[in-house]
């Protein structure tokens, strides 16, 4: 059953973290138990010197890590794992024992850690993504956008935000279809897409994001950005915004895009632009079969690995 | 020119559910991997099995971009789910928890061939066995 959570008085979480040095043969079995004492996952490392890694696990000696948030029933645990991997040892007596060792460790910010590999990144032609903590010397044809991710999705570096920066730079920065820019940003994240659509020079722009805590850091980012004129965040769900935009992109998933797909094309003003991303190729088809019998048509498709983003087009009034 | 690895994780997590919490945070944030990136991938691509366990296998190269593969569900999961039971044993030695037939063991040994890297079934059965029986669950003819 799963330990109850106990705060430390840090007001950071207390771990109960179980390292076990194992033969392969045992790991897996490991692996379910650990699982089942409430471990939420397991994990397994090997450092690797080669550059092989499309051969499946390599067989050697793994260690396994787990951890369970820290109470009084630490030392249960520990008995029964202890109990457990006697038991093995006696079943197998021709492999190695196990060994376990535990501490209880205190969160030290993991979300944090990487960000020191976070550096400025150009993205398309024009836009930079600068973490705020790093300089960055831009030219004169730069936009350069500034983003503290904090807890939420979206630097930049993933596929699926980069790509719908690529399609909106060619339509801000090209289409001539309409004198002024209205745009929302659905699932906002960090507000890198929103930022990036007011930077490029959209003339209002509305993020929204179910997660607060996606909100209270778009906020953030759009205040160090100073686009905060331009920039209306909201904490909703996309289906309760009303109103019509003449460009609208949406990161969300395959799922969430299907199941938003009417109110997303509603939204879209005639002759308008909708830019869809993170959808991997195994959903491309269930993507297509529900975007394109709104008469929708495709006018451009992004990839970059098994990552693909759509940019539909509404038929303006005349021609529809 | 290939790019030079520095690390596999290998994580057996739930299927559309990761989230920066252990084990993922202290897995990838030591290696500088972008945790909230790998999650919106992972459960993107898993988010069809939920309720499953799906082990993923993720390489991290030197420059801090990784790739990652999932797997089939672990060996653990499929023989519970084949002898019908919640939990395995947890004294294996002394307690018998379920059975599972050599038929089954063969079915899930096909399934997991690629991952378990096993060059026959005959071997991924042999590592089949040997999980079966360190969980307390016997294979019948």
């Amino acid at each position: 059953m799963p330990a109850k959570t106990e705060k430390a008085t840090s007001g950071r979480e207390k771990w109960l973290k179980f390292t076990i040095t194992t033969p392969p043969e045992l790991a897996e079995g490991l692996s379910n138990f650990l699982t089942e004492l409430g471990a939420q996952g397991v994990s397994q490392e090997e450092l690797e010197t080669s550059a092989l890694t499309d051969t499946p696990e390599p067989p050697s000696k793994g260690v396994l890590n787990a951890f369970i948030p820290s109470n009084a029933s630490d030392q249960s645990l520990i008995t029964s794992l202890t109990t457990y991997i006697d038991s093995l040892s006696d079943l197998f007596p021709d492999l190695e024992r196990p060994h376990l060792a535990t501490e209880v460790i205190v969160d030290p910010d993991w979300e944090e850690q990487w960000k020191k590999y976070f550096k400025p990144l150009r993205v398309t032609r024009s836009i930079v993504i600068k973490p705020t903590w790093e300089r960055y010397q831009a030219t004169s044809r730069d936009t350069v956008i500034d983003i503290d991710p904090g807890m939420a999705f979206g630097t930049g570096q993933h596929p699926s935000t980069w790509m719908c920066l690529e399609a909106m730079e060619e339509i801000l920065l090209k289409d001539r279809s309409f004198r002024e820019w209205r745009v929302l940003d659905v699932g906002t994240g960090t507000g890198i897409l929103g930022i990036a659509a007011a930077k490029l020079g959209a003339k209002s722009v509305m993020c929204v994001d179910i997660d607060p805590q996606a909100v209270e850091i778009a906020h953030q980012n759009v205040a160090v950005n100073r686009v905060g004129d331009r920039v209306v965040i909201v904490n909703s769900d996309v289906v309760k915004i009303k109103g019509t935009f003449e460009l609208i992109v949406a990161n969300l998933t395959a799922d969430a895009l299907v199941k938003i797909k009417s109110h997303l094309v509603k939204m879209m003003e005639p002759g308008g632009y909708l830019i869809i991303s993170g959808i991997i190729e195994q959903n491309r088809k269930d993507i297509e079969k529900a975007f394109l019998k709104d008469k929708l048509t495709t006018h451009r498709a992004i990839t970059d690995k098994e990552w693909l983003s759509y940019v539909f087009k509404k038929p303006s009034r005349i021609n529809g | 020119m290939a790019k030079k690895v520095i690390a596999n994780i290998k994580l057996q997590i739930q299927a559309g559910k990761a989230t920066p919490s252990p084990p993922i945070g202290p897995a990838l944030g030591q290696h500088g991997v972008n945790i909230m990136e790998f999650c919106k991938a992972y459960n993107a691509m898993t988010a069809n099995q939920e309720g499953m366990i799906i082990p993923v296998v993720i390489t991290v190269y030197a420059d801090r971009s990784f790739t990652f593969v999932t797997k089939t569900p672990p060996v653990s999961v499929l023989l519970k789910q084949a002898a019908k039971i919640a939990k395995g044993a947890s004294d294996p030695k002394r307690e018998k928890v379920g059975t599972v037939t050599a038929k089954q063991v063969r079915d899930i040994a096909e399934l997991k061939m690629n991952d378990l890297n096993a060059i026959s079934v005959e071997g991924a059965i042999k590592t089949i066995e040997g999980t079966a029986r360190s969980m307390g669950i016997e294979v019948v003819p």
